[in-house]
């Protein structure tokens, strides 16, 4: 193992990675390597790759397969292969426009029209598929261009002409014909939608029907006289939706006036508010309004402290969470009675030492995880976090870029696969302990671990004419 | 004190799928091998007798299945068990719970456990015929299901508790030796640790065959056979979305539909 870790450093690093994983026969660390391989390690590791028909079916349905391998799957596949294809995330447009020349039913067909890689061309011929299931993809796809979008909004489905509506492409001509013929649910789409005419604005403005109104106010090109219309709607549906709207001033914002707990609560996770609407929310009867505005990064010394004291342990987790709260508050909070409480200290990089040192000698799952998480933590801390007999507590090193070797190391021995797999991404994490992974049981494990390494090897300059190795990434 | 596990390597389906030529199972190449979910808790149970009664209790975990049933087998030894048997011949491809519980009474003899624990069903063919057949051939006590169990090596008896239908609960007394089905949920079954999953290429699998155990052909000829295997047509149900309006207009065009208008 180690000989194989030394290996990858220098000029044939690579070359010796990919040796290790072809003689091994894994698909999963092949699959790793793949996508970071030059030419000749890729034709060295698809055979390994496609060993087996088993094995294509398993990278052609592998979100994390390289786009290029499944390209080539796509050249001949089959039914069954074809159809995995059609439904992986990750399959290039080369891919979906290949498998759109051998579409046998529309189950495949309804696969390509929904996939995210699917281009103009490859929707454009799909919008006249006879199977409505494919059409009403071809609606919803988000890629599908303003001229499919026209024709789709003439067919006589409603589901496709409410989609049709909702398209980002959907241009204002299209709109205006949608609303003429249309339903509410088209028109409640339409008034939402950032390219709806002007006209339609007002008209949906004016409307009696609240959910169309709904609708409207979350639209991004609204001007600030409608928002403030919106914003003082009597429907609290209405209100909350102007309240989300990204354009909307927090000056048109009134929370003394606002009877609604639910559009409070947004108003208090809002980022620019004013002192005296902080103040006023702060002594919100509703606890859910306190716990959010107990984060707001503007909350004075003063009133952080006052809901440092809430009987509501959530509400003093936001304080201790609350990147401004002092750090004489971080050492009474970190003395709590609630261990949710203290796990929000414990989570702080700039917790004071003397909050870190409060916490220490919990038991607690949830600040032992949030301890294992903090960089401030003590090394003797963290190596007995990561030999925890909770495996979720262990897991947590993983996330600690200061968490030293030996627990890390640990954690690429755990037996929780989960946290092994977590770990090989870790900057302290080893090319020995690496290359152990290459044999782990986890499938995920081999696969994370061949990359990881696969990328190491490739980061490494060639080795100087003296022999010595290069530098480490 | 020995306790023996029979496991089995049971073959989850991939959602999309294609039947074997003969029509009497799914290709092979659309299978994914593990080891029966089940099991995972009867191996568990008899590891913690065995942590709780120290050095004195042997668990030994039997299989039947071929070369790729090794995986299965390799995987409750890094868990902690003892030793493994595999028992595989060509003529055992169609076995089904019986012909298993066959050779596995023949196990029992060759070995004389003092318990005997199986999963309760495994996850691909659900059965949960082998267990019981098993205790059935020895004439040997069973219970089913069991969800607990309060069991120290060597005891005459063991009290246990059995999941019943409705919620209900039934503790029992049972005589040992016995067979238990074990219940998922009895216990938490453990990850095996890497050192373990090294240490378990070193530990001992014999390899047996039915003639080895004394099992003839006729032994070894199933109580039932596949048929055929295929995925039932399509029911007439569908999801009927959209708003009233759409659902009113979608339900007059299945009516015409059906009518022929």
């Amino acid at each position: 193992m180690m000989a194989a870790a030394t290996d990858i450093r220098g000029a044939g690093g690579q070359d010796a990675l990919v040796a290790r994983v072809v003689a091994g026969g894994d698909l999963y660390a092949a699959l790793g390597l793949y996508a970071g391989a030059g030419p000749g390690a890729r034709a060295a590791l698809e055979p390994v790759i496609f060993a087996s028909p088993r094995q294509k079916l398993i990278t052609a349905a592998a979100a994390f397969a390289p786009a290029s391998l499944l390209d080539r799957l796509a050249a001949d596949a089959g039914e069954a292969l074809a159809l995995r294809l059609a439904k992986n995330p990750a399959t290039p447009t080369s891919a979906l426009r290949r498998l759109l020349g051998r579409c046998g039913d529309a189950r495949m067909a309804r696969c390509l029209a929904a996939h995210d890689h699917a281009d103009a061309a490859i929707l454009d011929e799909l919008a006249s598929h006879p199977a409505v299931e494919v059409r009403r993809a071809v609606a919803g796809n988000p890629a599908a261009p303003a001229g499919v979008i026209g024709r789709l909004a003439a067919d006589d489905d409603g589901l496709i002409r409410r989609a049709a509506a909702a398209a980002p492409e959907a241009d204002a001509g299209t709109l205006a014909r949608l609303w003429q013929t249309g339903d509410d649910g088209v028109r409640a789409e339409i008034a939402a939608h950032p390219n709806c005419p002007a006209d339609l604005l007002a008209a949906a403005l004016r409307s009696t029907d609240a959910r169309l109104r709904r609708r409207l106010a979350s639209n991004p090109s609204l001007g600030a006289a409608e928002l403030e219309q919106l914003l003082a709607d009597p429907d609290d549906g209405v209100r909350a939706a102007a309240v989300r709207n990204p354009t909307v001033s927090d000056a048109g914002i009134d929370t003394g006036r606002e009877p609604s707990a639910r559009i409070r609560r947004l108003i208090a996770r809002r980022h620019q508010l004013g002192a005296d609407v902080i103040a006023r929310l702060a002594a919100d009867p509703d606890p859910w309004v306190r716990r959010w505005i107990a984060r707001h990064p503007d909350l004075p010394a003063g009133l952080l402290a006052r809901l440092a004291q809430d009987d509501d342990p959530g509400i003093r987790r936001s304080v201790a969470r609350n990147p401004a709260s002092p750090p004489d508050l971080l050492v009474r909070l970190a003395q709590d009675t609630a261990p949710w409480v203290q796990a929000g200290v414990a989570l702080r990089e700039d917790a004071p030492p003397e909050a870190v040192g409060a916490l220490l000698s919990s038991r607690d799952r949830d600040v032992l995880g949030a301890l294992g998480r903090n960089p401030a933590t003590p090394a003797t801390t963290l190596k007995a976090i990561a030999a925890s007999g909770d495996a979720d507590v262990r897991r947590s090193i993983a996330f600690n870029r200061a968490a030293p070797q030996a627990a890390v190391l640990l954690l690429a021995a755990d037996p929780y696969p989960l946290n092994r797999a977590m770990i090989v991404g870790h900057p302290l994490l080893d090319d020995g302990a690496l290359a152990d992974l290459l044999d782990d049981p986890d499938p995920q494990v081999r696969f994370a671990a061949a990359r990881r390494l696969g990328r190491r090897a490739a980061s490494f300059p060639p080795r100087n004419s003296d022999g010595k190795p290069g530098d480490d990434e | 004190m020995k306790i023996l596990v029979p496991v089995k390597q049971i073959a989850s389906l991939d959602d999309q799928f294609e039947m074997r030529d003969d029509g009497r199972d799914v290709d092979d190449d659309y299978f994914e091998k593990d080891l029966n979910e089940f099991d995972h808790f009867s191996v568990e149970q008899a590891l913690l007798i065995k942590e709780a009664a120290g050095d004195g209790v042997e668990v030994v975990v039997a299989i039947v299945g071929d070369d790729d049933a090794d995986d299965a087998l390799r995987t409750v030894l890094a868990k902690g068990a003892d030793r493994g048997i595999r028992v595989w011949d060509d003529a055992l491809a169609g076995a089904d719970g019986i012909v298993v519980a066959k050779i596995l009474a023949k196990l029992v003899e060759r070995e004389k456990p003092d318990m005997v624990f199986t999963g309760a069903q495994s996850t691909d063919f659900g059965s949960a015929a082998t267990g019981m057949a098993l205790a059935g051939i020895l004439g040997w006590p069973h219970a089913a299901v069991v969800s607990h169990l309060d069991y120290t090596p060597g005891a005459p008896s063991a009290t246990l508790r059995r999941e019943l239908e409705g919620g209900l609960e039934e503790v029992m007394s049972i005589r040992c030796p016995a067979v238990l089905s074990i219940q998922l949920g009895i216990n938490q079954p453990r990850y095996a640790s890497l050192r373990g999953i090294k240490q378990a290429k070193q530990k001992q699998v014999d390899e047996l065959s039915p003639d080895d155990l004394g099992l003839g052909e006729d032994d070894l000829r199933p109580a039932s056979n596949v048929r055929r295997m295929y995925v039932p047509e399509r029911g007439k149900a569908e999801l009927i979305t959209g708003t009233a309006a759409e659902q009113a207009a979608r339900l007059a065009e299945i009516i015409k539909e059906i009518r022929g208008m």
